[in-house]
């Protein structure tokens, strides 16, 4: 759960089983439920998804997930989607649809990832360069393969996609990532130890490969 | 885990509170993350972004620091 950085609303992720999640925005004056959504609900879901991430002024969100070994991230804006009166009736599915991305087919793996039973994590963490680009990072543990990229959200593209193996068990995962933005430059932490540290030049929004560390 | 003001990161284990903060060794040239503080109790860290302040709350004590 957070609050919003403009200290408006708090948004929740919930989770009702393994199937169905929901994200849930609560207006912090009047605690109306102001937006309401679903992730997964069919019955081939197998949804695991923890932190929703926000950008500099809270108004735009970010939700990486992954469903039955899909990595899939999920986006909204807190103008567009925020209603009073209307929490429960959301967005639509093709709405939704529109702005869902899905990683696994761009960064050529496929999904046989498997999350850590009675674990919320998702394997897949990001977090907001600016407002258009997220820095994603996940781990495929089939091959214990860290993979980072940055994602466009107006264009729905990946770039600078790396992929680099990692010399550990098939239970690690990404758990936090940070966006430092005096350096700027990401901090990725993983659960057993490991840490990654990205730079990216934000004219060219282009990673330093050669600065990885 | 938060980090605090771009400068300190703050993590939790079952039992324990961790402060680090990154150091470069000027031999290797390479930066990693140090701890540097350490607070036995099992306890909630909450921040508040733009904050210098951070509460780590536990089963008796509330502790206050001020990450500048």
């Amino acid at each position: 759960m957070i609050i919003t950085y403009d200290s408006t609303h708090t948004v929740a992720v919930t989770k009702s089983d393994d199937t169905l999640y929901m994200v849930r925005m609560f207006n912090l004056e009047s605690y109306q439920n102001e937006f309401s959504e679903k992730v997964g609900g069919s019955e081939n879901s197998y949804i695991k998804m923890k932190d929703i991430e926000q950008n500099s002024n809270g108004s735009k969100f970010a939700l990486a997930f992954i469903d039955d070994g899909i990595f899939k991230i999920r986006t909204f804006e807190k103008s567009k989607v925020c209603k009073a009166g209307n929490g429960e009736e959301g967005r639509t599915e093709a709405e939704i649809k529109d702005s869902e991305f899905v990683i696994n087919d761009k960064i050529d793996i496929n999904h046989f990832t498997i999350p850590i039973s009675n674990f919320p994590e998702p394997f897949i963490t990001c977090t907001f360069i600016n407002d258009d680009n997220l820095y994603v990072n996940l781990f495929y543990n089939y091959d214990q393969d860290h993979h980072h990229f940055i994602y466009n959200i107006p264009g729905k593209t990946i770039s600078c996609h790396k992929k680099i193996h990692m010399d550990c068990t098939r239970l690690n995962f990404p758990y936090k990532c940070f966006w430092d933005s005096n350096q700027n430059q990401v901090y990725s932490f993983y659960r057993q130890g490991q840490s990654f540290r990205v730079p990216i030049d934000l004219e060219t929004m282009k990673i330093d490969e050669d600065d990885i560390q | 885990m938060f980090l605090i003001n771009n400068k300190a990161l703050v993590a939790r284990s079952s039992g324990k509170i961790y402060f680090f903060k990154r150091e470069k060794d000027e031999d290797t040239d390479i930066s990693s993350w140090q701890m540097y503080n350490e607070l036995s109790h099992k306890g909630l860290i909450f921040y508040i972004k733009g904050n210098v302040r951070i509460q780590v709350t536990t089963d008796e004590k509330i502790f206050f620091y001020m990450i500048d």
